[in-house]
């Protein structure tokens, strides 16, 4: 069975078609990568899937059951957890926090264990305290548990990101550029972490620049360019198609830049003549 | 000393009063909501408790005891809350802002025609019952349960869904429902103080409990920092200090000094007065210079 199906997707913004009829599947287990210049709506597909933002037509299968139905904070209980592009985190939070914030899907108590002291509340708080010092030490940021998120630098926050998005227990992992701002080792780190994770059972699902890293990383690689699929195959394949290498180093962007210089010339031109005459 | 807290100990108790007041705005804004509305909500609660009483007396029975009137203000706020929790919790920030200020306005209008029940322009007499030591313990209780709350599961659930509501959600997390609670949960604190207001002005009319004491309670919260649960007691007692500190200065217009408070808080300490982070990152600073040396 596959983790994620998508059926002919599209959703436009105004006259913009951000992801136009779009079709491609994850199978459980899998890490696959989401690669595309920018601009090709890679997030917009991962906002798609994670529930934030909705199709305007077509749909998105997560384990075989269509999403279209599902409130936004349904998709967690699906097993869909992600991480941003931007990060997005709680301002005035310690990390530990974050995680604690993480577990809440799996937290019993009522409100009413949270505003008076009484056993059941302080056991659970104990263990969701335990647990989320050990996906810390997964994510080998446990040193950090009461610092302020927001102080960490950019490597850890992507690595705190992750940890938060673990602890929903997701089948499917989402990641929006997760070595965005990190430097070679740090991004090889984050490719181990995210290998061990694989290693337990956890889909993945990718959104990345960073070839080498897609190509280390993936077992499948999906290319998409203005909202459209361009192809699908193992990372090899695909960055060695001359299809993808136009599309992500911009055979476009070659005539443009061409079609720039031309103008450029001949502006150039006209005011030598310009000058000439006077 | 016993001559200042003859004429000091009403500034007191308002002060204490207003920082219930305060907590229950501090609530809302926890969960990412400004909201006026516990006033209108205690206003409520007021009404009803002090209708009870005066029912009471005029048949000539005893009245009835002071926490049977604080139960019922907080049960009345907190079923008023509820109640108008479904409607306003669909408007974005700013527009459920602006519609608990017209609840507030609302809950006046409404004061004033039935005025069968509440007594209309000419109010509606309260039996104080309160004394001053009931304060303290009332406080303190408040303060136990916001002790309670603020590293429990649902407060952790308010922190996030203050910062950002999209993650809360995608974690799973229910944020409308976070946001009902804490609405409601502030009603029941507004109809606490509003019973308790009402006992200690002794006398109830539309305006014991309209916009300017809304305000009050919602700069308050800010003053003295909306990031833990003393912030909100602190700005209250300072609110309601400071003016009687500047009086022999400033005279009538002593109230002038809070508005310079407020603005100087904003520009200087956009986190209020008390600010955890800050009192965090210090401890942090301290631990880990006593582990140098």
């Amino acid at each position: 069975m596959n983790a994620l199906d998508c059926l002919s997707v599209t959703r436009q913004f105004g006259g913009l078609s951000a992801v136009k009829n779009l079709s491609f599947s994850v199978p459980a287990g899998a890490i696959a990568g989401l690669v595309g210049p920018n601009g090709a709506g890679k997030t917009t597909v991962l906002n798609l899937v994670s529930g934030l933002d909705r199709p305007t037509s077509g749909s998105i299968c997560i384990s075989g059951q269509d999403t279209s139905r599902l409130k936004g904070r349904e998709f967690a209980r699906l097993g869909i957890a992600r991480t941003y592009q931007n990060m997005k985190m709680f301002k005035g939070m310690s990390v530990l926090e974050h995680v604690i914030v993480g577990l809440d899907l799996q937290r019993r108590t009522t409100f009413f264990h949270s505003i008076v002291p009484n056993p059941i509340d302080r056991k659970e708080r104990a263990a969701i305290r335990a647990e989320a010092m050990e996906l810390l030490k997964v994510m080998s940021i446990d040193r950090f548990a009461d610092l302020e998120a927001v102080t960490l630098s950019y490597g850890l926050q992507r690595r705190l990101e992750i940890a938060r998005a673990i602890a929903t227990k997701p089948k499917l992992l989402l990641l929006d550029e997760p070595t965005a701002g990190m430097n070679q080792k740090e991004s090889s780190e984050v490719g181990e972490v995210l290998r061990e994770l694989h290693a337990t059972g956890i889909t993945i699902l990718v959104v990345e620049h960073n070839v080498k890293f897609v190509s280390d990383l993936c077992e499948t690689a999906t290319v998409i360019n203005f909202g459209e699929l361009l192809m699908t195959g193992t990372p090899s394949e695909v960055f060695k198609s001359q299809i993808v290498r136009d599309a992500y180093l911009g055979k476009q962007r070659d005539e443009r830049l061409a079609t720039f210089s031309n103008l450029r010339r001949a502006r150039k031109r006209s005011i030598d003549i310009g000058q000439f005459s006077t | 000393m016993s001559q200042f807290w003859d004429i000091y100990s009403i500034n007191v108790e308002f002060a204490l009063v207003l920082g219930i007041f305060a907590l229950s705005a501090y609530l809302g804004l926890w969960s990412g909501v400004l909201s006026l509305a516990p006033i209108a909500f205690g206003a409520g609660a007021a009404y009803v408790s002090a209708r009870l009483a005066y029912d009471k007396i005029m048949i000539g029975e005893a009245n009835y005891p002071l926490i049977t009137h604080l139960i019922v203000g907080m049960v009345i706020g907190g079923l008023l809350a509820w109640v108008t929790s479904f409607p306003l919790l669909r408007l974005g920030s700013h527009y459920l802002a602006l519609a608990t200020i017209t609840l507030v306005l609302i809950a006046r209008v409404i004061a004033l025609n039935l005025d069968k029940y509440t007594g209309g322009t000419i109010g509606i007499m309260v039996e104080r019952q309160i004394r001053f030591w009931h304060i303290p313990i009332i406080i303190g209780v408040v303060s136990l349960v916001f002790a309670c709350l603020r590293k429990s599961r649902f407060g952790f659930a308010m922190d996030a869904v203050r910062e950002q509501p999209e993650v809360a959600t995608s974690l799973g997390i229910n944020v409308q429902r976070v946001r009902r609670y804490a609405f409601t949960f502030a009603g029941v604190l507004g109809g606490l103080a509003g019973v308790m207001q009402a006992q200690l002005v002794q006398y109830l009319v539309p305006e014991t409990m309209y916009v300017e004491l809304a305000f009050i309670a919602i700069a308050s919260a800010v003053l003295g920092g909306a990031y833990i649960w003393v912030g909100p007691l602190i700005g209250a007692l300072l609110y309601t200090a400071i003016p009687e500190f500047v009086e022999p200065f400033l005279g009538a217009s002593k109230n002038i000094v809070n508005g310079a408070l407020l603005v100087i808080i904003m520009i200087f300490r956009q986190r209020g007065v008390i600010d955890p982070v800050q009192f965090r990152n210090l401890m942090m600073r301290r631990r880990s210079r006593r582990a140098e040396a």
